[in-house]
Parts: C-alpha cells; structure tokens; sequence
C-alpha cells in the first residue's frame, strides 16, 4: 500500500510568500473541519491548535454528513435534521449551494453518505426515501442523487441512480471514475452510469468465510483523505469449522480499500479485546493503523500486533494522522479534538470547541491549505 | 426468541418474520441505521463482550451520536423528523443532560 502524502502536498495549495528580500514556499498546512451541535460548522488549524473559521449552518442542526470541496474552500453539510444539504464558503461563511432532498410527498434524508468529485464539480448525496401515503408509508429504494456543486441555493439532482440499503459511507475513486460506498458490503460504483462493479462482501461474507460468523462492521467515518485508503473495521466471531459451534476468537479485521488503484484487502488484525469504532493509517508507515473509541490503539498491520493502547479522556469516534504522519488526532461525540504523538501516543493537547456543544456521530474532515 | 415475549405490534411483526422465514430482512435493518423506523438495536445494555467496560465513557458522550441517527429509536426520541426539538436546549449532552425530558405523542412536531 503506497502513501500519498507526496502527492497530497504537491496537489494542494502551495503558499507562495513573497517578502522584501526573501522568497519562501510554505508547505501546505493541515486544518480539520468539524461541527458541533446546535449548527456551528469550524475550521481547526492543527498545527497552531486553533480555530481559525467559525460559521453558522442554516437551518436546524447538527449535520451527520460533510464533504469538504477540493478545490474551494466551501463545505457541503446535511441540515435540517438531515433533509437538506447547505454549501458553506468558509472563508465568507455565505451559503452558495442549498438542496432540499424531499419533493412533494416523497420525504427524503440523508444518512448519512455524500461525497464530492475529485474535480469539485459534482456533489454526491445518498438519500432514504419514504413516500407518504394517507393510507401508509412506502420505502422506496435508495438512491444517489448528484447535484452540480455551483447549483446554487436551489438545487436540484441533475441524474439520480439506485443503490443498495444501508450505505453510509461514500469516496470518490483517485482517478475520479468511482464512488466506493459503505455499508452492509462495500460497493464500487461507476459514477457515469451508476452501475456497481464490484461488491467487496463484509456482511455477506458467507462464501469466502466459512468459518467465520457474521460481522459487525460500522461503515460510518470517511476517514480516508490522509493515506487514500478507505479502512472499514470489522469484529467477528471466528470458529474451528465451518459448522460453525466451537468459537475459538473473536477478531478485529479491516477491510482496506485503497482508492488511487481500487484494489481491496481484507484481514483479520488481532483478537478483539477493546471496541474500535474507526480506524485510518499513517501516512509516513501504511503498516501502521490506528483504531479509536474509549481507547486509542495503535496496530501494525504487517506484524500483526498491538504496539501501544492508551485511554482516552473519553470515547471518540474518528481518527485520522497529519499528513506528515507524526500526530494522531481524534474527533466527534463531544467538543472537543484530541491531539496525540503518532510514535508514542502521548497526550500533546486537547483543542476545545467554542461554545461547548457536541460534534455527535459527525466524522471531521481533514484539507489542506 | 423463546425466552422473549412481543408484547407490541412491532415486536410481533418480527415473530412473523422469523416464521416466515424473513429473518434476513430484519437483520439487514439492524445492522446499519437506515432511518428511524427501520432501526432495532438495543444500545446501552452490554457490550459486544457481554460486559459494560466496552461501553461508551461516559454515557454522554455517546447519546446524540447514538440518537441523532435514530440508533435507539425506543429509547431516546427521534429528533430527525417527529421530535426535532427535544435536544434545542441541550448542544451538550455532559453539561445539558438535566434540561433533556421524556417526550409524549401530543408533542410531536410532525404527525
């Protein structure tokens, strides 16, 4: 599995600093995006361990989904108890882009998948859909609704397409030609017609895990933008045979995804012992992994092994690392972000979130600028 | 199921199911949360290794990432679309936990 972060620094935004005697070029610097409960949306400078950005999101919040413009500086969130999809310039704090996902008696909500194309022009967004009847309510299938992201504040889908229940996680293919969705199974998805092209089966593992019992997997943080790597963690029981009655471990797995070749692993990492809701790579050593909840564990993939667990001051759900691969940060359930050297995972700071409220199951983003 | 006993409309339904047949509908809906009436989890009780040490710390800092989805549609009201407002007051479950209160059906938003 090959890094990326040389090619994340030269693609991103060089900063040219031109004084009266001198001519720099800074390297691109590292920000987290994030929102907390009631609807304020940030923007966190990792490096000063401040937050530089600070907007309010229209309507009711707190969003579940985001997905950061790579070549802007706004930010598309789900609002409104997740009915509708603002665009936020972070930079200004005006909403330029707005989307309501329902339309006449067809009510519709994100969860919570929606991702942006490599090229920044085309917004992705998974949308629930129920059709209220006065009789009854009907499921109608999900479905990818793709908007242009200069739609303005009265967007609606240019195409739609269906996909399957229960996907709640979506990235974009490095060569721009995929979305690969998570959730029961991972899906790669052609984006110009819709149709899935691979499925990587996690919950229907059946075939190609005999002696392997269902899994748990929580497709839920797209933490991949450090490394191009999508990790989706799984536990489950694993058995002597594939009659599956004498348990001999319960294991904790990765299904790894790397977007810049759509290429797939899936293994198991070790017995299980502590919950793991999200896991990313390093970006300096893919042989290093780190998994977050109520601890923050850091794992070899290669040898297999636990190299250091600590606890935290309380659950988190998100981890990702810097792009120069020396910090791990961690992120989401209450206010605050969590900043711990990636070689020793020591505690180097705790940056609180102005006005206290909570980030929720909401997954931060990680740019560079 | 044998030691359980429905004893509402919903959990007779899935008694149905599972003589039918139809138990992997019902696993599906469990397993990823897709909206708030197709979710069945049980939450808070004990963790995937039969404890409570593998539970969320503190319990807080768990519950709008846990309610906001719709993970505990039994427990904890559904914000996304009936009652958007029961946490308006609350952005911070450790600190505003004491303003959060048991919902009824006459304070819905929405019918």
């Amino acid at each position: 599995m090959t890094t990326r972060l040389g090619s994340l620094l030269a693609g991103a935004a060089m900063v040219i600093g031109v004084g009266a005697a001198t001519v720099g070029v800074a390297q691109a610097k590292d920000f987290i995006i994030t929102a907390t409960k009631p609807n304020n949306l940030f923007v966190v400078d990792m490096a000063e361990r401040k937050v530089v950005s600070e907007c309010q999101i229209l309507g009711r919040g707190s969003p579940i989904s985001m997905a950061p413009s790579p070549t802007s500086n706004v930010v598309f969130v789900s609002t409104n108890g997740w009915g509708e999809v603002s665009g936020v310039d972070t930079d200004t704090c005006e909403e330029v882009f707005h989307a309501d996902l329902s339309e006449g008696n067809i009510r519709a909500r994100n969860i919570a998948a929606m991702t942006i194309s490599r090229d920044g022009k085309e917004l992705y967004v998974q949308q629930t859909r129920v059709e209220l009847l006065p009789d009854r309510y009907n499921i109608l299938p999900h479905r990818i609704a793709v908007y242009d992201t200069d739609a303005g504040l009265d967007a609606t889908p240019k195409r739609t397409f269906e996909v399957p229940r229960g996907i709640s996680i979506m990235t974009p293919s490095v060569d721009g030609k995929y979305l690969w969705a998570g959730g029961h199974d991972a899906y790669q998805i052609e984006i110009a017609t819709g149709k899935i092209v691979n499925t990587v089966p996690i919950l229907n593992w059946e075939r190609d895990r005999p002696t392997y019992g269902k899994p748990d997997a929580l497709a839920f943080w797209p933490l991949y933008e450090q490394t191009e790597v999508m990790v989706l963690p799984y536990f489950a029981p694993k058995f002597a045979s594939e009659k599956q009655e004498e348990m001999v471990d319960f294991v904790v797995g990765t299904t790894r995804i790397d977007l810049t070749d759509n290429t797939w692993v899936q293994e198991d990492l070790t017995s299980a012992d502590v919950l793991i809701f999200s896991m990313s790579l390093n970006p300096s050593n893919t042989d290093i992994i780190y998994g977050v909840y109520t601890q923050l564990s850091k794992y070899n993939v290669a040898t297999k092994e636990l190299e250091k667990r600590i606890d935290l001051d309380h659950t988190f759900y998100s981890v990702n690392v810097s792009s120069d691969g020396k910090e791990v940060y961690v992120g989401s359930t209450n206010d605050d972000i969590g900043v711990y050297d990636a070689e020793t995972l020591e505690k180097l700071a705790i940056i609180k979130l102005p006005g206290g409220g909570d980030q929720g199951a909401l997954g931060f983003r990680m740019v560079q600028r | 199921m044998k030691h359980l006993k429905a004893i509402n409309q919903k959990a007779r339904q899935f008694e149905q199911a599972a003589e039918q047949g139809r138990e992997g509908e019902v696993q599906m809906m469990q397993t990823v949360v897709a909206g708030c009436s197709l979710t069945l989890d049980p939450g808070w009780e004990v963790d995937p290794f039969g404890g409570v040490a593998g539970l969320c710390q503190p319990m807080e800092a768990d519950l709008y990432g846990c309610s906001d989805p719709c993970w505990w549609p039994a427990q904890v009201p559904d914000t996304m679309v009936t009652y958007p407002d029961w946490n308006a007051d609350a952005p911070s479950a450790p600190r505003d936990w004491r303003a959060l209160d048991a919902v009824f059906p006459k304070d819905a938003g929405t019918s």
